[in-house]
């Protein structure tokens, strides 16, 4: 009873077993699971005979059935196993990047890469040297002992696979960069340096793609043997003297030598336990940053950083991705890898760039649309203006005949009403000259024009001009400007475009008001404030009173013409207009011109 | 000796062979894949052996089954089972994470 009980328990823990395997098998079809699974599905039936079958069977025979079982189970067994080690063995299969051990990974990398320089040195000068080089690498590595060139000009490292477990990777590393190195150095005697470090990227290409696990033991190599090195062959000897002293003395892990080759061998004694990356980006950049200057010196610095650049664009895909994963390209010093630096951005800080990229191109655009209209807006005054001048000029010459009796005598009436026409063509005409204003002011001919004259002067003058209005409406003016204060350019635009504010002061200030006019020396620039207690401008409106055709207040009637020519006025001698307004206490209208001090 | 116990003899003698050879690949193959329960399946392998031999020992050295032993034979297969269970679990959950 207890064995039967037994056997059904074995039955189900067997068929669970089978379950498991076959869950496994689901996931990663693999024909050596396939031999795990026939060899499990034979155990639940073992114990399905026993349940059938006893001991006290007459047929007695029954028991080999047991026996032949667990050889057809060992069998399979044997064949799952077998299929499973050549499958990880083949460099080939899935199964050697996902279950080979770490170690027994990067062995068999540097194996890749050893084989792939003898793989091109053989055919130039056959097998000798390289077993000479690897026998004075054993010599100095004994860890290498056991490694072989073969019959089959290959090297073998299956010895070393049997101890790898006992032995540091680092050891293996340093070991294996020194063969490789000598490789390298024995393969670029017969062929261009340039052509060696180009089949150096495709070797450690082809062993990252075999396995990444190598990546952290050949990052070193393929950073400083094809990024700096081709940089530093083309700098001149001196040059890379200094740079090897200077190298060699600091705490970069790297040696150079007098023909500008480097050696990251020491770089293998230090490697950290964890973050083994950092630790090489870091010692790269400090390395970098030590030598830049004085490549730069040797073949420019334009030419350094195109170089670099270029070299780190050359590297492995699958090896800058990671590099460049790790934080590489935000280290790099200017000018190397620019673009790559924007593209790698992050997220958040991509965003700003573009935002930021954006505003200036939509200010760029609004700008030049605002400069086209302005151009179309200057162009289209210019001939309006010229086209109503010539038939004004001729109607107020057929004006000035009548009165004076040339066409025939007038009647008293007639006369009246001539007078008022002849008052309108006038306004139409100073209208029309305030519109030829607008367009920019030619600064080549103002060049011509300008001189040095006093503040103090003009703007008397000007008051004087608005005399009557003024008292018209009973405002007083106060004039604060030292006479040593003097303007630089045309006096009578300059004199137009002070006189344009006044009067818009006087305009929009109610009876009985009072105007500050004050100036004084800023820098090279005279500051000139014309201060009134009028209505004000309101906050919106300030921003858009320089603007042509602008009229703020309907009912002082105007063109919204005068302050637009202040500021092209102004702006052509390269000085600055602007307001400052409270409504109902009044505007200060503050003009930066060019002066000086009076001779 | 009988007829059976002398097939029982050379039948087991193969398995002795075989289960020798299953071990050395086994002990290859732990040297080299990175998901190591080699430790278990061993000892299954162990516990399972064990229980293969006493349940086959009589059948060799009389010719018959004791009862007694055949049970405990069970039991040391139900042990090795649910080692091999876990075992295989493990596996599973390892190579399904190596996998992806």
């Amino acid at each position: 009873m207890i064995g039967e009980i037994l056997s059904f328990v074995n039955i189900i823990l067997s068929f669970s077993i089978l379950v498991v395997i076959l869950m496994v098998y689901s996931v990663y079809r693999r024909v050596y699971l396939l031999w795990f699974i026939l060899s499990f599905s034979i155990v639940p039936f073992i114990f399905v005979y026993s349940l059938i079958w006893s001991p006290g069977s007459p047929f007695k025979m029954g028991v080999v059935v047991y026996p032949i079982s667990v050889i057809i189970i060992e069998v399979s067994m044997l064949i799952a196993q077998k299929n499973l080690i050549e499958s990880i063995k083949s460099g080939e299969e899935e199964e050697y990047k996902m279950l080979l051990r770490d170690d027994i990974a990067i062995l068999r990398a540097y194996e890749h890469l050893a084989n792939f320089f003898i793989g091109r040195i053989v055919p130039l000068i056959g097998t000798s040297s390289i077993k000479e080089l690897l026998e004075s690498r054993i010599e100095k590595h004994p860890v290498l002992s056991g490694s072989f060139v073969g019959v089959d000009e290959r090297l073998n490292t299956r010895a070393l696979e049997e101890i790898v477990g006992k032995i540091e990777v680092e050891e293996i590393s340093l070991a294996f960069y020194e063969l490789i190195s000598g490789l390298l150095e024995l393969y670029s005697a017969f062929v261009p340096a340039d052509k060696a470090i180009e089949d150096l990227r495709k070797a450690t290409e082809k062993v990252m793609e075999k396995n990444a696990m190598i990546f952290d033991w050949i990052a070193p190599i393929v950073l400083f043997k094809t990024v700096l090195e081709p940089v530093l062959r083309k700098c001149r000897q001196e040059d890379i003297m200094e740079i090897a002293i200077m190298v060699n003395r600091s705490k970069s892990g790297i040696r150079v030598n007098k023909d500008g080759k480097i050696d990251v061998g020491m770089l293998y004694k230090e490697y950290p336990e964890k973050e083994k990356t950092d630790f090489i980006i870091d010692k790269f950049i400090y390395a970098l940053n030590k030598m830049r200057p004085i490549i730069q010196q040797s073949i420019g610095e334009e030419n350094a950083n195109s170089m670099i650049t270029s070299n780190f664009r050359k590297m492995p895909t699958n090896i800058k991705e990671r590099l460049y994963g790790e934080g590489l390209v935000e280290k790099l010093p200017k000018g190397i890898l620019e673009e790559e630096k924007v593209t790698l951005m992050s997220r958040e800080k991509l965003i700003e760039e573009l935002v930021d990229r954006r505003k200036k191109l939509e200010n760029a655009y609004r700008e030049l649309a605002e400069a086209e209209l302005g151009k179309m807006k200057a162009t289209f005054l210019d001939v309006v203006a010229h086209e109503l001048r010539t038939p004004l000029t001729s109607i107020k010459t057929y004006v000035e005949l009548f009165k004076k009796g040339k066409l025939g005598r007038l009647t008293k009436t007639q006369k009246e009403k001539l007078e008022i026409m002849e008052e309108n063509v006038d306004k139409l005409t100073n209208l029309i000259n305030d519109m030829l204003q607008i367009p920019s002011i030619d600064i080549k001919e103002l060049e011509l024009r300008k001189e040095k004259f006093p503040a103090e002067e003009v703007i008397g003058e000007i008051v004087e001009d608005c005399s009557t209005l003024l008292s018209e409406k009973s405002m007083s003016v106060s004039v604060n400007i030292p006479s040593s204060l003097a303007i630089q350019g045309d006096k009578n635009l300059l004199g137009k475009a002070i006189k344009n504010i006044i009067g818009n002061s006087i305009k929009y200030t109610p009876s009985g008001g009072k105007i500050k006019i004050s100036a004084k020396m800023e820098g090279d620039k005279v500051h000139i404030k014309i201060k009134d207690n009028g209505v004000g401008i309101s906050e919106d409106e300030i921003e858009r009173i320089f603007d042509p055709f602008y009229t703020g207040n309907e009912k002082e009637g105007g063109m919204g013409l005068g302050l637009s020519i202040v500021k092209n006025i102004v702006e052509g001698h390269g000085g600055k207009v602007w307001a400052e307004s409270t409504v109902g206490k009044g505007s200060t209208f503050h003009l930066l011109l060019p002066g000086g001090k009076n001779d | 000796m009988g007829r059976i116990q002398a097939i029982m003899l050379l039948l087991n003698s193969i398995i002795l062979i075989l289960a020798a050879l299953s071990f050395y690949y086994f002990s290859r193959l732990m040297k080299l894949v990175k998901v190591r329960r080699g430790a278990i399946l061993a000892t299954s392998g162990v516990f399972l052996l064990t229980g293969y031999v006493f349940f086959i020992m009589p059948w060799i050295a009389i010719g018959g089954a004791i009862p007694m032993m055949e049970n405990f034979s069970y039991i040391l297969v139900s042990i090795a089972f649910i080692i091999l269970l876990y075992g295989v679990s493990r596996i599973y959950m390892d190579w399904k994470g190596a996998i992806k």
